[in-house]
């Protein structure tokens, strides 16, 4: 059969469209995949995190804008065992939501019931350690990792936690016959990298805002303190009492951490370096990320080394137990020098009682995460 | 500058013995020549002294330690050029060289701008903005294994393999503060193409040597973290001689 001129001239234009569209295709994916369709186009739905009263403005990384598509990825992916060597554990094994996303343990069991070497963290409100720290040590009890992102791959590679090879990962969600699709729908790409296991998972994260606490809900107005617990946050927040504020925020930040890392004093040489592994740097040994103080009811036991079990314990610590190091915090050493923070007994209840206003019971019953 | 001493001294020896001269050179400018924009290759052979380097062969570094290497893998990234005016033209480019994948030792770069350019410089590792974020494709993917997701960067250069008998060698340099950067002379090659080939050999007998002899009984064998005090005897060692320019066509 003999094509007209003007037909022919719209094949050989097709011909041309669809060359080009292939180039730009082997750009982005250099793997061997079948595309379905060549023509779909691209679109997550937006989704505008909602940030809570009292609250600053998170800013999002511009390369990793949430979507409804990518934090649902996030969220199967964050829950799926597949993520560890032998498909036992997900990283919500040890990071219950129940627990305000952490287990109730000392040492968390990973594969193989190999037992960490640091008590795991809860996670809520990370999106802010960017605002607050300005250093590339931003996440994990060491620092080790500049942002969530990087942060995700640190426990899926850990031998003492998932032991899952990257490599290896990424054949596993590609041979699964939900993954793909899904990665695709996220973030338009036709094979699935680390990389977007790496973006999922922390925009899932990013939406993991806890502040639905009595303590909340008193700085809107919705509810009174009690006289004890408005007299533990005078404890908190005066120089002459606990002094807390120095490295958990004050009256007026929502966070309760300045997301930074500090030496505590919990020995005065101490086995952990820390920060100080990761820096090399002889002035950061023995500092630790400062955890955030909402929600230690259900955080327990507490300090990187799980050694205290009560609040009671911690809140007598820092009363008469912190030991001046060399790189010990210089508002706890003033503190140390003073001799302890003489709280009466009365002052420590007080305080316990305030830092209970700060459990956000909502955070573990909350729908969206599970 | 010493690096670059080295260099030239070892353009003017291979300049001595080559057998055939390549094009006749071109006058009035010092080095490589695009009249137009254009693409540049760098083919990496790798050698231990003159013999081609091998898996599984021993070798005796500069300090008298046996070694057999296993594995060989390093980034080569961040090309770039200096043009007549002194300016670098940064091409970037991420490649993961790895001895056991021949394709990996020829580094392709498109889109060179016109220009005569007159040194060459590259990086065994990334610069400081890649290398604070493994999530990245191609080259940079941390699957890749070539990453340290415990304390986020990668790893630049990974040597493993026996040493002295049976013992384990295992040396992985990271760190930004480890980066070896490379440079190198060009001005002696006048070659004008819009498609220039650059032959460089890497010398593994040189990264145990000069200026450091690293003796593997006394310096550290296995190195897996930038604090290592081997990682920066190293990165001197690897950025003062491994690299040799050998032609230009």
């Amino acid at each position: 059969m003999v094509l007209g001129l003007k037909k022919y001239w719209l094949v050989l234009a097709a011909l041309c469209f669809l060359i080009s569209c292939k180039r730009e295709e082997e750009q982005h994916a250099p793997e061997p995949v079948v595309r379905v369709d060549t023509t779909a186009v691209f679109k997550p739905t937006p989704y505008s995190l909602k940030i809570p009263y009292g609250f600053p403005s998170l800013t999002i990384p511009a390369n990793n804008p949430l979507t409804v598509e990518g934090i649902a990825l996030g969220k199967k992916l964050f829950h799926d065992k597949l993520l560890s060597v032998d498909n036992s554990i997900s990283c919500g094994s040890c990071h219950k939501q129940e627990f305000s996303f952490v287990d109730n343990t000392k040492f968390s069991t990973g594969v193989d019931g190999k037992t960490g070497l640091r008590n795991a963290m809860p996670l809520f409100n990370l999106g802010w350690a960017e605002m607050f720290n300005p250093t590339a040590h931003r996440f994990m009890w060491d620092g080790g990792n500049p942002d969530l992102e990087n942060q995700v791959i640190a426990p899926i590679q850990n031998p003492l936690e998932m032991n899952q090879g990257l490599s290896a990962l990424e054949h596993k969600l590609r041979a699964h016959p939900e993954y793909p699709a899904l990665f695709k729908k996220a973030f338009g790409t036709d094979s699935v990298t680390i990389k977007y296991v790496m973006y999922a998972i922390a925009q899932f994260e990013r939406t993991l805002i806890s502040a639905g606490s009595k303590y909340d809900k008193y700085k809107q107005g919705l509810v009174e303190l009690t006289e004890q617990e408005l007299n533990g946050l005078s404890v908190f927040s005066r120089e002459d009492k606990g002094g807390c504020f120095h490295c958990h925020g004050n009256d007026r930040s929502p966070f309760f951490t300045n997301y930074r890392f500090h030496n505590n004093g919990l020995d005065s040489i101490p086995a952990d370096k820390g920060l100080g592994a990761i820096t090399s740097i002889a002035e950061d040994d023995g500092k630790f990320k400062v955890p955030s103080l909402r929600n230690l009811a259900f955080t327990s036991p507490y300090m990187h080394d799980g050694r205290f079990t009560t609040l009671e314990e911690v809140v007598e610590f820092y009363n008469s137990g912190v030991k001046s190091g060399p790189t010990t915090d210089q508002n706890l050493k003033t503190h140390v020098a003073q001799g302890g923070l003489k709280l009466t007994e009365q002052d420590k209840k007080d305080l316990i009682a305030f830092l209970n206003t700060l459990n956000d019971y909502e955070f573990l019953v909350n729908e969206n995460f599970k | 500058m010493k690096n670059a001493v080295f260099i030239l001294s070892m353009l003017l020896l291979l300049g001595a013995c080559k057998e055939e001269p390549a094009k006749p050179a071109e006058e009035g400018f010092n080095g490589i020549r695009y009249t137009a924009t254009g693409s540049l290759g760098i083919n990496v052979v790798h050698k231990f002294n003159t013999a081609d380097l091998k898996q599984n062969t021993d070798y005796v570094t500069a300090a008298g330690d046996t070694i057999s290497i296993e594995q060989l893998r390093y980034y080569f990234s961040n090309v770039q050029l200096k043009n007549a005016d002194g300016i670098w033209v940064n091409l970037g480019n991420y490649n993961l060289l790895d001895i056991e994948d021949a394709a990996s030792m020829k580094v392709a770069i498109t889109n060179v701008p016109a220009g005569t350019y007159n040194k060459i410089r590259f990086y065994i590792g990334v610069d400081s903005v890649a290398n604070s974020s493994g999530a990245q494709e191609g080259a940079l993917n941390p699957a890749n294994d070539m990453f340290w997701s415990w304390n986020t960067g990668y790893i630049f250069f990974r040597l493993k393999g026996k040493f002295n008998g049976n013992n384990p060698l295992a040396l992985d340099i990271g760190g930004i503060a480890n980066l070896p950067v490379i440079e190198a002379d060009l001005a002696s090659f006048k070659q004008k193409s819009n498609a220039i080939t650059i032959n460089t050999e890497f010398n593994l007998a040189d990264v145990f040597t000069t200026p450091t002899n690293y003796n593997l009984r006394t310096m550290p064998s296995m190195i897996h973290s930038a604090s290592s005090e081997g990682a920066p005897v190293l990165r001197d060692n690897i950025q003062s001689g491994v690299f040799v320019i050998t032609s230009v066509q």
